[in-house]
């Protein structure tokens, strides 16, 4: 009798953990709906192509996201992120792909957690055309977010990309 | 049966001992959300793939001939019976659509709009795409290029929301995977035909596209044979491509002026993405 007492316990622990999960993960989605929804405001008169939320959480040291971004049209674009859901610092670099070694760093903000950052093609193109002599456009970029050591729990940052 | 029953009893009882026992229910809480948000964090290198109307532009733009015939015909799409191809045809049928859209060939767009429709409601997707007002408005957009254009992305737009919010990404890149490779079949075959610079050098950007669509399809759950298939035919594209006396003394920062590989090297590559094409629009 007593075994089932413990399968129910713990039956009842797992039911729990999957509510815990439910809850966490939506309530910041739920925030991040409503900062993408700023971002996609923030990228107009560009049209919407597409966005990626970053998830992670932080660890006792300095650790590094990144995403790649195809830039296929010679038209502008416009991109806007948030970190409105970020509770510790995070700073921004955006370089041009290649090896990692030979990156070319073409914009950076510090401190973006809290607040809304926005950037376009027309002035990255012109800091790496300045870098880099032999540049075309920059077609293909990575954005990168440092994130502070800090507290372990879930945190996310939205990117919205748009083509003028 | 009891031998499972047992395990997990005893898994069960052992959980419960160490957290008990072990640890204050305070940082057991703390335990088990730390797990929980750990499950969510997004890979330490993520991507975003670009709109197939945006990649159809860029060839368009370049110069791109449209060639009548070269697409794939909307009657193939009933004998296409298992998922990953319905997937991967539905992304092959996506260029088409752009293709026709943006070389004014409004019926045959239409066509491959409601093919798109057939084929998201036979995988699931039928609440992204299946309504009768998309029809409509796209009939209302048929006068207007720019406002045909605008409801192609808001297509895509709908379906990349649809994906994101259900942790779908995965059959977002297979589709991307079929639009993609029709692109370049129309690309390259084009390129042959009508020798043009900037066609050539839309498609070897196109290539630096290829490393990440592989990854995407590989976190595919339970990949099936079809599309380890296709991830071996993709894989081989990039290494012929990657093999290629134009190609392989050239930095590798597609942001420099683009590499311009020479009609026999196209021919080559051709081979390879008819290889994959045939592929996915064979009837299985």
């Amino acid at each position: 009798m007593k075994i089932y007492k413990y399968i129910a316990i713990f039956l009842l622990s797992v039911v729990s953990f999957g509510f815990v999960k439910t809850d966490a993960k939506s309530d910041l989605d739920a925030q991040l709906a409503l900062y993408k929804k700023e971002c996609k405001d923030l990228i107009k008169p560009a049209r919407y192509e597409g966005s990626r939320t970053t998830y992670f959480t932080r660890k006792k040291k300095t650790q590094k996201k990144s995403v790649e971004v195809y830039l296929v049209m010679d038209s502008e674009y416009h991109f806007a992120l948030s970190g409105k859901a970020c509770a510790g610092i995070i700073n921004l670099r955006v370089f041009d792909f290649s090896d990692e070694d030979s990156r070319t760093l073409v914009y950076e903000q510090k401190a973006i957690q809290g607040k809304n950052v926005v950037f376009n093609s027309s002035d990255l193109n012109a800091t790496y055309r300045k870098k880099v002599p032999n540049a075309d456009r920059l077609k293909n970029l990575v954005i990168e977010y440092e994130v502070a050591a800090g507290e372990d729990k879930l945190e996310g940052i939205i990117l919205v990309i748009g083509n003028k | 049966m009891k031998t499972s029953k047992l395990i997990v009893v005893i898994s069960g009882i052992g959980l419960l001992f160490s957290c008990s026992q072990n640890e204050p229910a305070e940082k057991l809480k703390t335990q088990q959300v730390t797990e929980i948000d750990s499950m969510y964090e997004s890979a330490d290198e993520d991507f975003v793939l670009p709109p197939f109307l945006s990649i159809a532009k860029s060839f368009k733009n370049a110069g791109l001939v449209y060639a009548k015939g070269k697409t794939n015909p909307v009657e193939n799409s009933k004998n296409y019976e298992l998922k990953i191809k319905r997937l991967l045809n539905m992304g092959i049928y996506s260029t088409d659509l752009a293709y026709c859209s943006l070389n004014n060939k409004n019926q045959e767009a239409r066509e491959y709009l409601k093919v798109i429709q057939e084929l998201s409601n036979e995988v699931g997707l039928g609440s992204v795409f299946q309504d009768q007002a998309l029809l409509d408005r796209f009939d209302q957009s048929l006068e207007k290029r720019e406002d045909l254009e605008g409801f192609i992305y808001d297509l895509q737009e709908r379906s990349e929301m649809y994906l994101q919010d259900n942790e779908l990404r995965h059959i977002a890149t297979v589709q991307f995977a079929g639009a993609w490779i029709e692109g370049m079949y129309l690309g390259v075959g084009n390129a042959i035909k009508y020798p043009n610079e900037k066609v050539t050098g839309v498609l070897t950007d196109q290539m630096y596209l290829v490393k990440n669509m592989i990854r995407g399809l590989e976190s595919y759950p339970d990949p099936t044979p079809e599309l380890k298939e296709i991830i071996a035919g993709l894989t081989k594209i990039l290494t012929t491509y990657e093999a290629f006396e134009s190609v392989k003394n050239k930095p590798k920062n597609p942001n420099l002026k683009a590499v311009l590989i020479s009609q026999d090297e196209l021919k080559v590559l051709l081979t390879e993405v008819v290889k994959v094409r045939t592929n996915i629009v064979s009837i299985n």
